[in-house]
């Protein structure tokens, strides 16, 4: 294989965890799916890193796999009730959603293939460009704030991996550690909070 | 002399960032409020820096003003603070808040003077990491839920905003601003920029529909932290979106601000009637006074001047507002404006500090705000764009009638009852002084101060 064809595969099976993400209500594999994922991204920063002389990529893709990987992941796993692999979150119309993000996937590919290919010529950024939009729609349809955090990460990890498509950003390792640091307030944020599912308060509705 | 303004600039980003080790300190409150009196009396003399690049940073018309506006409402929120929070004592929660704000302050300081697009990418996503725990000093259920829906949905809407970073830097191949902002490239990369800009920073300005977390998160946040957020936070985001669009406004760009900007617009208008609370109401009007902000920028000319105005009339009207809804709720316990009656005698200094700051948050004259309606309206009309001309008069008809009516049912309805309670001095001071700061704006104004 040759490295271009590695770093493809790669991207890839980021693109399935994606979709990996929307399937199901048991909320550990939601945290699985950060491990997963955050240790794809890794590995992919980590060989592009190698293969381009880049230290830049090398050091991201070890924050990453530290940060995200392990960190964040074990912090939300320490959250979970007890029997967490059994804890299943409250959203609704789940396999509806499912359907929605296979759909979604295929017309953000499309539309990426349209109006930003043109321009960048990378096909690695069209699966960032996919993971953001079903990133966006794991936020959007759950209400459990775990499934809506990994929601934010596969957010996280398809801009990294839409700039490592199309073009290095010169900041990218400070961006990627202030995400991860911006990720690490929301789940303090998780972990103080009393319920684990969002609220219709009285008072924060109209 | 341009390193002397460089460090002057470095010295006075370090004020905030030094005073947020008051958590350390004892005399926490003391400290961090002496810090804000010294970068408050330091914007002053940034006004009068003349429009430059030093070093990393750059001054230019627009950012002088929001480094003004940003170190006087959070000097006016850490004095009201020490009033608002006094049941807290000296609790580690009321440490971390103060320190939490400073480095908040930091955050924004840095956003608005950087030279770069990515640096002010991460300050603007900065502030967002270091505010949301401001929400919960009180670790209410409600605050809590405000603070999730707050950092989820601003943090993902920046997200979008990074692509806008990206693509700048895919077509430039840097990301200086003020070298990009005269380069005049038209590239077709560049229009998604702007839309990506758009929507990213959007979200943080509460552009319309991605403005979900706004009235909950200033609803429900106390309300020295409600003055900071609509007050200096969002304007500080509407000026990052202004710089991207600078760079970005090629094609159709401009027109789909537009869409966005007039359905926000016309979205408060449908909602702002039927609003049951005291800072919920704001909340949306924050909604209306940014959007008129980015309509004045966009369209440039007389409209940016009036953008400024606004900008600058409402960062102190609209603290105004949040304190005296934070009085209201320390003294009524409520925000439900159904419960809130006979203020005019039981709270007569708040009364009137609500309903000035009502006025000008409204756009009434003789506010700046009013004048500020008045030359972007006046710039669209010459733009020859007679519908939106039409579609902002009619929306800002509805929400000042709206505002109004509701805050004259608090005040000069169930008057009977006369028991005369107001909160501590401090806050009664600092919400009267932002108001009077509000007013002032006019005459600075008048008197050539502003241009």
């Amino acid at each position: 294989m040759t490295i271009s064809e590695i770093l493809d595969v790669i991207a890839v099976s980021l693109l399935f965890t994606g979709i990996w993400a929307q399937i199901g209500t048991y909320v550990m594999s939601k945290v699985h799916v950060i491990i997963v994922q955050s240790l794809l991204l890794s590995a992919y920063a980590i060989y592009l890193g190698i293969t381009t002389s880049s230290l830049d990529l090398v050091i991201l893709g070890i924050l990453t796999a530290l940060l995200r990987g392990f960190l964040t992941a074990y912090i939300l796993y320490r959250k979970l009730p007890e029997r967490g692999n059994m804890f299943r979150e409250l959203s609704k119309g789940i396999p509806s959603i499912t359907i929605l993000s296979v759909i979604l996937l295929v017309i953000s590919l499309a539309i990426y293939h349209e109006v930003f290919f043109p321009y960048t010529g990378s096909n690695i950024g069209g699966i960032g460009f996919a993971m953001m939009i079903q990133g966006m729609l794991l936020v959007a349809s759950r209400k459990n704030k775990i499934a809506q955090f990994s929601g934010y990460i596969e957010e996280e990890n398809a801009i990294i991996l839409l700039s490592l498509g199309i073009i290095s950003l010169p900041l990218i390792v400070e961006i990627s550690v202030l995400l991860d640091v911006l990720a690490l307030v929301i789940v303090s944020a998780v972990l103080i909070s009393e319920t684990l599912e969002t609220e219709n308060l009285p008072e924060m509705i109209g | 002399m341009i390193f002397s303004i460089e460090y002057y600039v470095y010295f006075i980003l370090s004020i905030p960032v030094f005073t947020s080790s008051s958590y350390f300190f004892r005399n926490f409150k003391q400290l961090s409020i002496a810090g804000t009196i010294i970068t408050a009396v330091n914007s002053i003399i940034v006004l009068l820096i003349p429009n430059g690049i030093y070093g990393p940073f750059f001054i230019n018309s627009l950012n002088r003003y929001l480094i003004f506006t940003v170190s006087f409402v959070y000097m006016f929120s850490s004095i009201f603070a020490s009033g608002y929070h006094r049941k807290l004592g000296e609790s580690k929660n009321l440490k971390l808040h103060y320190s939490l704000i400073n480095l908040f302050t930091f955050t924004m300081l840095f956003t608005l003077v950087i030279d770069n697009f990515g640096l002010m990418w991460i300050g603007l996503e900065a502030t967002t990491a270091s505010s949301a725990l401001l929400l919960i000093v009180e670790r209410e259920r409600n605050q809590l839920e405000a603070a999730w829906r707050y950092v989820i949905l601003v943090s993902s809407g920046l997200a979008i905003a990074l692509i806008s970073v990206l693509l700048i830097f895919d077509v430039y191949g840097h990301l200086t601003i003020t070298s990009i902002t005269n380069s005049g490239i038209d590239n077709p990369l560049l229009a998604i920029a702007g839309v990506t800009a758009l929507i990213g920073f959007g979200t943080k300005i509460g552009i319309f529909p991605m403005h979900t977390w706004l009235p909950d998160a200033h609803s429900q946040a106390p309300s020295e932290i409600s003055a900071m957020f609509s007050g200096i936070l969002l304007p500080v985001a509407v000026y990052c979106l202004y710089e991207f669009y600078s760079v970005t406004s090629v094609g159709p760009v401009q027109g789909i601000y537009l869409v966005f900007i007039f359905a926000s617009l016309i979205f408060v208008a449908l909602v702002m009637p039927s609003q049951t609370q005291t800072k919920r109401m704001f909340a949306y009007s924050t909604m209306e006074n940014m959007s008129i902000a980015l309509l004045g920028l966009i369209t440039g000319g007389l409209g940016y001047l009036g953008a400024i105005l606004i900008l600058l009339s409402h960062a102190f009207g609209k603290s105004g507002a949040f304190y005296s809804s934070g009085n209201i709720l320390e003294i009524y316990g409520t925000r439900n404006i159904s419960m809130i009656r006979g203020m005019k005698k039981r709270m007569p200094y708040t009364s009137s500090t609500l309903i000035l700051s009502s006025l000008a948050v409204t756009g009434a004259p003789p506010f700046a705000t009013f004048i500020g309606e008045f030359l972007i309206i006046y710039q669209l009309i010459s733009m020859g764009r007679i519908t939106a001309v039409i579609i902002l008069i009619i929306t800002l008809f509805i929400i000042s009638l709206s505002v109004m009516y509701k805050v004259s049912t608090m005040i000069f309805d169930g008057n009977e009852i006369v028991d005369k309670s107001e909160p501590a001095l401090s806050q009664v001071l600092v919400t009267i002084t932002a108001v009077v700061m509000s007013l002032g704006i006019t005459f600075f104004y008048l008197g050539g101060m502003i241009a």
